[in-house]
């Protein structure tokens, strides 16, 4: 039987439970949705910033799970990765569309400033593919991924980083291509 | 016309999330026609989903959710909605040996769904109507072999929860069981008190608690020493869980 200590949500019962919403049993998605439904809002909030949006991207995005689980296979990948895109894409599309970077003094919800880097122990060391990302982040220089991790993290565009970073556009476009090329190098190994 | 290392490129950005909306309605109308740039993009996406997880998770407000099962509930492709026995307490002490239950848990097994599925199954359908303000929430909370053993049904608004044994649990003094909420995340179990294995205990539900309840949410129940763990974390093994859903009214 499983311990007790906060687990990762695993892939197999993702899976399991992401055929049976692909069969149309709403049970399934109400399992998927409380498993995953918290990281994934993270993420939305971390890019918008205010509650609202973020839970309607979210919603968004549970509604275009629904619509498109009959197409997941496993050579998609892992459940979560197929989560973490469509909300991400739901987010970004949201975040495109105001025009402009919300500002963290503009979000009146949040309640702290979050972290610009992975924590040490957050749950990336969870899985395998986190770990070894991890690995390769690591092996970057520190602006460059600090690059990469607020791109995903925030969705900002080449001009919004290059000026939270206070560096020309060139350099932040250059130190993009060359690192994400880099890591892909890395874990590829 | 971009070349091999350009695309390359193009697909890296989109997956970290960098481009434009100009860019980035660009790319999906590439990737509507291209199936080779879309792979590349997939493999982009699944190398970078890690980073998804290195942030600490946040829970959503219950009305997200019943606006979603509420508009899932329209689209054009839902099927009939899963039913199944009632729960409440009468009906259940109304069975001998929970034997319908078992039968139940068959089906479900047979279809390859975990066991926390199973005993979902065996609960309430999920509420799609905005709740009225006292909801009811089940969870039957079941061993490895999907045996039913712990009835468990909490009212938010009457600040109480209710839980009961289900069949006979074989009794040891030394080990006593205790009920644990999984807020989920990164979050420790929070102790909702002791459990009886000879009937019904009612405990009070404190704001954080109350405020934690919901669908979806996960129960489990450890062994531990009389009087229940001494250090305020489970120090026994979780032997029976099960997942918080809502009654229909």
């Amino acid at each position: 039987m499983a311990d007790l200590r906060p687990r990762e949500p695993d892939d197999a019962s993702l899976r399991v439970w992401l055929e049976a919403v692909a069969r149309r049993d709403q049970q399934a998605l109400a399992l998927l949705y409380a498993q995953t439904g918290p990281h994934l809002l993270a993420l939305a909030l971390r890019m918008l910033k205010r509650r609202e949006p973020a839970e309607d991207a979210l919603h968004e995005a549970f509604l275009k799970v629904w619509e498109r689980a009959p197409t997941y296979e496993a050579a998609k990948g892992p459940v979560m990765a197929w989560l973490v895109t469509i909300v991400r894409n739901a987010s970004l599309d949201r975040l495109r569309r105001s025009g402009r970077e919300v500002t963290l003094d503009e979000a009146p919800g949040l309640v702290e400033r979050p972290s610009e880097e992975p924590g040490p122990a957050d749950l990336m060391l969870a899985s395998a593919e986190g770990r070894a990302l991890r690995g390769c982040l690591d092996e970057l220089e520190a602006e460059p991924r600090q690059a990469i991790v607020l791109a995903y993290w925030e969705g900002l565009t080449h001009e919004q980083l290059a000026s939270r970073l206070g560096r020309p556009v060139g350099t932040v476009k250059s130190w993009l291509r060359r690192s994400l090329m880099r890591l892909r190098d890395c874990l590829e190994r | 016309m971009a070349d091999a290392d350009d695309l390359d490129g193009l697909a890296a950005e989109y997956a970290l999330g960098v481009l434009d909306a100009a860019e980035r309605g660009e790319v999906e109308r590439r990737l509507g026609r291209d199936e080779s740039f879309r792979r590349l993009v997939e493999a982009w996406e699944r190398q970078l989903a890690p980073l998804a997880m290195a942030l600490p998770p946040v829970e959503p407000r219950p009305e997200v959710w019943f606006r979603l099962a509420r508009n899932v509930r329209y689209a054009r492709n839902t099927a009939e909605p899963v039913s199944a026995p009632s729960l409440s307490p009468s009906s259940a002490a109304a069975r001998p040996s929970g034997r319908p239950w078992r039968r139940q848990l068959l089906f479900w097994r047979g279809l390859g769904l975990g066991a926390s599925l199973a005993a979902a199954g065996l609960a309430a359908f999920i509420v799609l109507r905005p709740p009225p303000a006292e909801v009811r929430l089940i969870a039957v909370l079941h061993d490895a072999q999907a045996e039913p053993a712990w009835l468990v049904s909490a009212r938010p608004g009457q600040e109480r929860l209710l839980a009961r044994p289900v069949g006979s649990l074989a009794a040891d003094a030394r080990q006593v069981p205790e009920l644990w909420l999984l807020p989920g995340g990164d979050r420790p179990p929070i102790s909702l008190g002791l459990l009886d294995r000879d009937g019904t205990v009612t405990r009070p539900l404190g704001e954080e608690v109350r405020r934690l309840l919901g669908q979806g949410k996960a129960l489990a129940v450890s062994l531990e020493p009389p009087g229940g763990s001494p250090t305020g974390s489970p120090t026994g093994p979780a032997v029976w869980e099960g997942v918080l859903l809502e009654e229909p009214s």
